[in-house]
C-alpha cells in the first residue's frame, strides 16, 4: 500500500450528451453481462426452448407419420405457436429480464455501485433499459427466427422456397418485429413495476389478467395494454383466444406509434420514481 | 451559498425516519477538511448520516450539501466524493480491475484513463496483484480494499468510509490508516465511522459522537471531553518525587475532587473539575523544580471514555 500522491486524470471528463452516451455504453456492457451470467438466465433459455421443442417434435414426427404439411398449414402453426410466444415466452421472459434490473439489485444488494456514480438517475434507468432491451430482443428474437425456420422445415422444398424467395422472409421480418415491439412495450412495464414493488411478482399476474382480458375491456382501457396494439400487427389472423385478430384492428403506424407512447409514458413515470428512489436493503 | 459552505460537509436540521423508526433526528453538523470520525453503538445513525450525504437516502425532514452540492445532483456530487460503504457486495461476475475501471468509465473517463487510474488507485490500496481475480473469491479484508480503491479511483474531495477497518488484519489496518492520515493530509475531508474506538483515537481530528438518532457531542477529541468536566471530573495521572507534597499543592485549590497517591510513592491519581486550573499548578510546580514531576498524562482523554461516558451509561440502561 502506498501512500504517494495521485497523478491527475488527462483526458478532460464530459458533460451532457456525451458523458450520457459513455455511460449508458458502460452500463450496457455491464448490465448485458450480467443478464446472461446470472442463474435466471437458464430459466428463460429453458422458457424458449418451450415452442422450438414442440416444433422440433413437430417436424420430427410429421414425416415418421407421412404427412407433408402444406404452407397454409405451416403458417396458421406458427401464428399459434407465435401467439403462446408472446404471451408465455417473451411476457413472462420480460418480467424476469426487467424487474431483475432494479428490483434484482435491491435483494442482491449492489443497487449502490450505481448509485454512488455520477450519473443521472434517468441516464442510469435509460441505459438499463437498454441493456434489458437488448437481452431480451437476442433471446425472444432470435428464438421466433429459429421457430419460424423450423415450423417450415417438413414442408420440405416448397418451405425453403417459401422462406428465401417467397414472401416467407417478410413475414418472419415482421414476426421478429413484432418480438422487438413486445419487448419494448413488456419491458417498460416490468421495469416501471420493479421500481414501485418489493415484489414485482404479484402486480406481474395482474398484468398478465388485464392482457388476458383485453379483449372483453371497453375501447379506451383497451388502449393501456400492450396486447391491444400487438395484435393489430400479427400478419396471419389467429381466430379465437386473447391474441385473436381484434374486430377493430388499427393500422400498423397507430399500432406501433401506440405502443411506442405507452412505453414512453411507462419509462417517464419510471424515471421519476428512480429520481427518488432510496437504497434500503432491509438491514437498515 | 457562500464560499464557506463551499468547502463543508453541512447537515441542517435533517431528520430521517423510517416509517415511524426513527433513524436520525434533528442533526445539525458542519464537518471541515481532515479526518472526522462518527462513533456511536449500532443504530445510533451513522451509516443513516453517511447515507444521506450520498443521496442513498432522502432526508424527511432538513438539508445536506456536501460541499456546496446537494445530493440530488449526483452528476456533480460523485465527482467530489468518495464512498466506502459498508455493503460488502459486488456486481456480480467482475474482479477487482474490473470493479474498479467500470465505475471510473461511469465517470466518462475514456478506457485509457480509466485503466491508468485505476491501477494508481489499485496500487495505492496494495491490491495490484489480486486485482485480476473475481471479487467472488477475496477475503473480507481485500473486499474491502478493492471498495476503498473504487471509492478514491477518481481523486475525490471528500472521502466517506463506513467502517473502513472491518475485517483487515492489524497490518493491513495500519496502512490503511497511514493512507487515509495521507489524503487527509492532501486536504480531503476523511469522513468515518468506527466503532474501534482506539483506532479512532489514533486517527482523528475531530469525532462526532451519536446515540439513538442524535448527535450527543462533536469536536476534538480533548474539546468534548473539557466540555465535560463539571458532570465527569477529568482523571490526570502524574509521575513524581513529592507525590504527598503535590497532593497537599492540589487539595489547596477548590476544583480537586480526588487525589490518590501510588503505592509506590511515585505518583498520584488526581480528579479534577478544572483541567486548565490544575495544569497551571502543575507548570509551577515544574517550574520550581521542588517536587521532581516527571510524566504527566491524562488517564481519559480518550475516545473510549468520552464514549463509556456519553453513551456507555445509556446502553447499559
Amino acid at each position: 500500500m502506498t501512500t504517494d500522491t495521485f497523478q491527475p486524470a488527462s483526458s478532460a471528463l464530459l458533460n451532457g450528451f456525451p458523458l450520457w452516451r459513455r455511460q449508458i455504453g458502460a452500463i450496457l456492457g455491464l448490465e448485458i453481462r450480467k443478464t446472461f451470467l446470472r442463474g435466471g438466465a437458464i430459466l428463460i433459455g429453458l422458457l424458449c426452448l418451450l415452442p422450438l421443442a414442440l416444433l422440433v417434435l413437430r417436424a420430427v414426427i410429421m414425416p415418421l407419420q407421412g404427412h407433408t404439411p402444406g404452407l397454409i398449414e405451416d403458417t396458421q402453426t406458427f401464428a399459434q405457436i407465435f401467439g403462446f410466444l408472446i404471451r408465455g415466452v417473451v411476457f413472462f421472459g420480460c418480467v424476469a429480464i426487467f424487474t431483475h434490473l432494479f428490483r434484482g439489485e435491491v435483494l442482491q444488494r449492489s443497487l449502490h455501485f450505481y448509485f454512488l456514480a455520477p450519473i443521472r438517475r434517468q441516464v442510469l434507468m435509460v441505459g438499463k433499459y437498454l441493456a434489458g432491451l437488448l437481452a431480451a430482443v437476442l433471446t425472444f428474437g432470435t428464438t421466433t427466427l429459429v421457430g419460424y425456420w423450423l415450423t417450415y422445415l417438413p414442408t420440405g422444398a416448397q418451405g425453403r422456397e417459401y422462406l428465401w424467395h417467397g414472401p416467407g422472409l417478410g413475414q418472419a421480418l415482421i414476426y421478429f418485429g413484432i418480438t422487438v415491439l413486445a419487448c419494448v412495450g413488456y419491458g417498460a412495464v416490468f421495469l416501471t413495476l420493479g421500481l414501485f414493488f418489493r415484489n414485482p411478482m404479484l402486480p406481474a399476474a395482474a398484468v398478465l389478467g388485464w392482457e388476458t382480458i383485453n379483449f372483453i375491456l371497453p375501447p379506451l382501457l383497451k388502449k393501456f395494454s400492450v396486447v391491444y396494439y400487438l395484435q393489430s400487427l400479427f400478419p396471419v389472423q389467429i381466430s379465437d383466444g386473447p391474441l385473436a385478430f381484434p374486430a377493430d384492428p388499427v393500422a400498423p403506424w397507430i399500432a406501433i406509434v401506440g405502443l411506442l407512447a405507452l412505453a414512453s409514458l411507462l419509462l417517464w413515470i419510471a424515471a421519476r420514481r428512480v429520481r427518488t428512489f432510496e437504497v434500503l436493503y432491509g438491514e437498515d | 451559498m457562500n464560499g464557506v459552505d463551499e468547502q463543508l460537509i453541512a447537515f441542517e436540521g435533517v431528520s430521517k425516519f423510517y416509517g415511524e423508526v426513527l433513524g436520525v433526528n434533528r442533526v445539525n453538523l458542519t464537518i471541515a477538511s481532515g479526518i472526522t470520525s462518527l462513533v456511536g453503538p449500532n443504530g445510533s445513525g451513522k451509516t443513516t448520516l453517511m447515507n444521506l450525504a450520498t443521496g442513498l437516502l432522502r432526508p424527511s425532514r432538513g438539508t445536506v450539501r456536501v460541499l456546496g452540492v446537494e445530493a440530488a445532483d449526483p452528476e456533480t456530487l460523485f465527482r467530489l466524493v468518495g464512498y466506502c460503504s459498508q455493503w460488502d457486495t459486488f456486481p456480480r461476475g467482475l474482479n477487482g480491475y474490473e470493479f474498479v475501471t467500470l465505475y471510473l468509465r461511469l465517470h466518462g473517463h475514456t478506457q485509457r484513463d480509466a485503466r491508468r487510474l485505476a491501477e494508481a488507485s489499485i496500487e495505492r490500496v496494495g491490491m495490484t496483484a489480486a486485482a485480476g481475480r473475481r471479487i467472488a473469491g477475496y477475503s473480507k479484508g481485500m473486499r474491502q480494499r478493492i471498495k476503498l480503491a473504487q471509492a478514491i479511483c477518481h481523486q475525490p474531495r471528500v472521502l466517506l468510509l463506513d467502517e473502513p477497518l472491518n475485517g483487515l488484519d492489524p497490518l493491513a489496518r495500519a496502512e490503511v490508516i497511514s493512507l487515509f492520515r495521507a489524503l487527509a493530509a492532501e486536504g480531503l475531508h476523511v469522513v468515518l465511522s468506527s466503532h474501534i474506538l482506539h483506532e479512532v483515537d489514533l486517527l482523528s481530528d475531530r469525532i462526532v459522537m451519536m446515540t439513538g438518532g442524535y448527535v450527543v457531542a462533536e469536536g476534538a477529541i480533548s474539546g468534548v471531553r473539557g466540555e465535560m468536566e463539571e458532570q465527569r471530573p477529568l482523571q490526570i495521572l502524574v509521575r513524581c518525587a513529592e507525590p504527598s507534597r503535590l497532593a497537599a499543592r492540589i487539595f489547596e485549590q477548590d476544583h480537586a475532587v480526588e487525589v490518590k497517591i501510588h503505592d509506590d510513592h511515585r505518583g498520584l491519581f488526581v480528579r479534577t473539575r478544572d483541567a486548565d486550573g490544575f495544569y497551571a499548578l502543575l507548570n509551577r510546580a515544574a517550574v520550581e523544580g521542588e517536587l521532581g514531576i516527571e510524566a504527566v498524562a491524562p488517564a481519559d482523554e480518550d475516545v473510549h471514555a468520552v464514549y463509556e461516558y456519553l453513551i456507555g451509561d445509556e446502553e447499559q440502561a
